[in-house]
């Protein structure tokens, strides 16, 4: 195996680890902040993809989607919050779970209503439809670096925002006790649609980023809805480092199992999961409350 | 001296930095009853927790009859004989009173044939299980479901509870608080009772009780002792008497 | 359980089936058939409900054990000729049982959203096993090509009707009815819900909150194992998708709809919303929207299930005839 064989590899480890963390980032947020299991996470990753598939079709320009996908997300997310999430103020795990299944029905049966049954395709942006040379025979799409880019200015970004200013640390702090964090002064209310609104968003535009490289088929938000999960137990319930561990594990397993275990790719992954919570119940960097 | 039931050796436990409870020696003996007193935040209800095994001790050991615990679970431990109250009144929402304290009778009748059997229609159990409520004097309130008994009764209820468990060692975590004149008397009476036949340890803020009460006194403050002894030796201790009891006595 | 709702729990159930053994004389046979998947369903959903309610677990991986049972079936079935009833059902059971006793007793260490994702996790352990491995035709499911049969000592008895088939289900679903009020209502039931409703307390009167949540977990996973049984013997098919998560939220919207407190809850959910499915699928092929809807509405308005919600409501209307 080439040095760059697996150079290639690896780089793929990191682009499906970084379009995962967009969206397990806010699942955990979610989670962790507020205590509530949204199984939708995934379908609104479908929405962004169908979004882009939409807006490439009417407007032949895959850049607009993005700020779309972001409003859309934005306000989906704060809808999302005050119609449904806040009327389930202190419900038990069991109607979270149903709820948010109820949604995934309407929001993958809408998909189909509005775009049919069929598998689609989105090409590459053109500015970005090339391949960078890496040595003579090896060579790596320029989107998918692009992407890689995205990922890596997402999660810096979220670092900064989480440790150096206010917002960041007030949700810190209502991950790690929501009684301390009213305390302070934080409006619950406030701080849940935030957090429920950019969760959605990021989910959106993880949709959207990643329709040119997979596919846009009905139904594909509930993989990425179980790995997300794989990757929040993995990392803890709320961390978003471990989050970002979890990710880099999910992707290097998929990366390199597929190349070696192509069968068996996804029984290692739900397999490493329980192993993991066998082992380190609270997830590998953090103990999460739940 | 009567026998040692429940030991303390050196228990510590810590939460990140802070000792809550720092070195604690005690024993419980039969038949006696060991008042616990101190400050609020003196790690009194901490330490009752690593000995009922809510909490597992940092370092040091607890023994029960003898045998180490100090790791054990909370049902392995009352399955040795040692019953506990909460702070927090503890019952079953959704369990009439009789049916809660029918619960905890059970406890030592358990059996197969009994597990698949309707928990009322055990004779045994609902014999001590009404003996038990009547000695609280909640015989009345029997059939009425425990989250609609007032706190007064609650506290009462999980004491009926405790007392159908039959156990060696009881551990009361202030079994007065929030309880009327009348309803305190009778549970002090209940708990001098009870002193025959358990070794008693109880965390208690009322001080003319507990001095009444206790044949032995241990005093926390920041989860260290501070003294230990016969009620009267307490009264005298000067640390004591500065941490804690004040200093209305002094001229 | 308060008295009254323990009450209309019997009644209900009483009805039910009542109802359901008049199935054979009054229905034609697509009908019998439609009613078989929907006693099948009932009854998987009682053994789910049976964890979820007096149990407090919310398990988002009990089509495992529905599924595993299936494909035990598919797997042990001859090719040319009618398993036999009694062995092939004692080992899609004993099966079922034995993952759960795995599953379990791994997943009930964890609390809360730990225990839902672990079983989440197995649950997709389960399905990938079947849809990768190769050992069932992968995503192409695998056959049952004779409905199993009893063999008596004078003869073998025959499932192939609808109606004997019916009445098999509806004794095993009596069965699985009859287990699950019996548990519940004996001491083994009061601790469990006793653990539910005040751990720390139950712990304190000396039970293992831990051991008898896995012995109903098993339990439980062996009656939805017996239903999985059923259903691969009446369709004759298995596929992956038994075991997917999606089929384990589908049952616990049966038992949400229903409501987990009550025995007799899960089997008004399964059917309420079969029945509401059947309907919808005539108007629309789009019906999916229309149970999600269902799910929807159902959370926020009635989150304890109908059957109590209808229980209330009754008692309002009883109250105001006083």
């Amino acid at each position: 195996m080439s040095p760059f064989f697996f150079f290639i590899q690896l780089l793929n480890a990191i682009q499906y680890a970084l379009i995962l963390y967009l969206v397990a980032s806010g699942l955990t947020l979610l989670l962790g902040v507020m205590g509530v299991i949204n199984l939708a996470h995934g379908a609104f990753y479908m929405v962004g993809a169908y979004l882009a598939f939409a807006v490439v079709q009417q407007f032949a320009s895959f850049w607009l989607a993005l700020p779309i996908g972001l409003v859309l997300g934005l306000l989906l997310g704060a809808a999302l919050e005050r119609f449904l999430l806040s009327r389930l103020e202190g419900a038990d795990h069991l109607s979270q779970v149903l709820l948010s299944f109820g949604l995934i029905l309407l929001i993958n049966e809408g998909q189909r209503v509005i775009f049919g049954n069929d598998p689609h395709g989105i090409e590459t942006p053109g500015v970005l439809a090339f391949s960078m040379p890496l040595s003579e025979t090896f060579a790596y799409p320029a989107y998918r670096l692009f992407v890689c880019a995205i990922g890596v200015l997402f999660v810096a970004t979220l670092w900064l925002v989480m440790a150096k200013t206010r917002i960041g640390m007030m949700l810190r702090a209502s991950a790690e006790n929501r009684d301390i964090a009213r305390a302070m002064g934080v409006d619950a209310n406030i701080a849940y649609v935030g957090v429920t609104a950019v969760g959605i968003a990021c989910a959106v535009l993880a949709g959207v980023i990643a329709a040119p490289i997979a596919s846009v088929y009905p139904g594909m938000g509930d993989q990425v809805l179980i790995l997300s999960f794989v990757v929040i137990v993995l990392g803890g319930i709320g961390s978003l480092s471990g989050a970002l561990a979890g990710s880099l594990l999910l992707g290097l397993v998929d990366s390199f199992g597929k190349q070696f275990l192509p069968n068996y790719a996804a029984f290692l992954v739900y397999a490493a999961m329980i192993a993991v919570l066998i082992v380190r119940p609270q997830g590998l960097v953090r103990g999460g409350g739940a | 001296m009567s026998e040692v039931l429940l030991r303390a050796v050196n228990v510590s436990k810590r939460f990140g930095g802070l000792f809550a409870v720092d070195s604690i020696d005690l024993d419980l003996h039969h038949a006696e009853i060991h008042a616990v007193i101190g400050p609020n935040g003196a790690g009194k209800t901490t330490f009752l927790a690593t000995l009922a095994g809510d909490l597992k001790a940092t370092t040091g050991k607890v023994l029960v009859m003898g045998k180490d615990v100090t790791g054990a679970s909370v049902e392995a431990r009352t399955r040795l004989g040692v019953g506990r109250t909460y702070q927090r009144s503890a019952i079953i929402g959704g369990f009439s009173a009789i049916d809660m304290v029918r619960l905890a009778a059970f406890r030592h009748k358990a059996s197969l044939a009994g597990m698949l059997a309707p928990l009322a229609a055990n004779a045994s159990v609902s014999e001590l299980a009404r003996s038990a409520l009547a000695r609280v004097g909640l015989a009345d309130r029997a059939e009425i479901v425990a989250d609609m008994l007032s706190h007064g009764e609650k506290r009462r209820l999980e004491i009926a509870a405790v007392l159908a468990l039959e156990p060696k060692i009881l551990l009361l975590d202030e079994p007065l608080a929030g309880l009327g004149a009348d309803e305190s008397r009778h549970v002090v009476a209940l708990v001098e009772n009870l002193k025959r036949t358990c070794a008693i340890m109880l965390i208690e803020h009322d001080i003319d009780t507990v001095f009444a009460v206790a044949d032995r006194i241990t005093v926390l403050d920041n989860g260290r002792v501070i003294a230990s002894g016969t009620p009267a030796a307490v009264r005298e201790n000067a640390v004591v008497q500065q941490a804690y009891l004040g200093l209305a006595d002094q001229p | 359980m308060n008295a009254q709702l323990e009450r209309i729990d019997r009644n209900v159930l009483v009805v039910c089936a009542v109802a359901a053994a008049t199935v054979p004389f009054v229905l034609t046979g697509y009908e019998i058939k439609f009613a078989t998947t929907i006693t099948i369903q009932a009854g998987f959903a009682v053994a789910v409900g049976f964890v979820v309610g007096p149990g407090g677990l919310t398990s988002l991986g009990h089509a495992s054990f529905y599924g595993l049972a299936a494909y035990l079936l598919a797997l042990t079935a001859p090719q040319s000729s009618p398993a036999n009833l009694v062995s092939t059902a004692l080992l899609s059971i004993a099966g079922a049982a034995m993952l759960a006793a795995v599953v379990g007793a791994i997943s009930i260490r964890s609390r809360g959203l730990y225990f839902i994702l672990m079983t989440l996790a197995f649950g997709q352990l389960g399905y990938h096993f079947f849809n990768d491995a190769g050992i069932a035709g992968n995503s192409d499911g695998a056959y049952v090509n004779f409905r199993p049969e009893l063999i008596l000592p004078w003869g073998a008895m025959s499932f192939d009707s609808a109606a004997n088939f019916y009445w098999l289900v509806y004794a095993t679903v009596c069965g699985i009815v009859g287990i699950c009020w019996w548990l519940r209502h004996a001491a083994f039931g009061s601790i469990l819900v006793g653990a539910r409703n005040n751990e720390e307390r139950t712990r304190a009167f000396g039970y293992s909150a831990y051991r008898i949540r896995l012995v109903a977990f098993v339990v439980s996973g062996a009656m939805a194992g017996a239903m999985g049984y059923l259903t691969a013997a009446q369709h004759g098919f298995v596929a992956p998708q038994l075991l997917a998560w999606h089929a384990s939220a589908i049952v616990l919207v049966m038992v949400l709809i229903g409501g987990k407190e009550t025995t007799s809850g899960p089997i008004i959910g399964a059917v309420l919303l079969l029945l509401a499915e059947e309907v919808l699928q005539r108007i629309t092929e789009h019906w999916l929207v229309g149970v999600g809807l269902i799910i929807v509405a159902v959370v926020l308005v009635a989150p304890n299930g109908i059957v109590p919600y209808a229980a209330r409501w009754l008692r309002i209307g009883r109250e105001q005839h006083v």
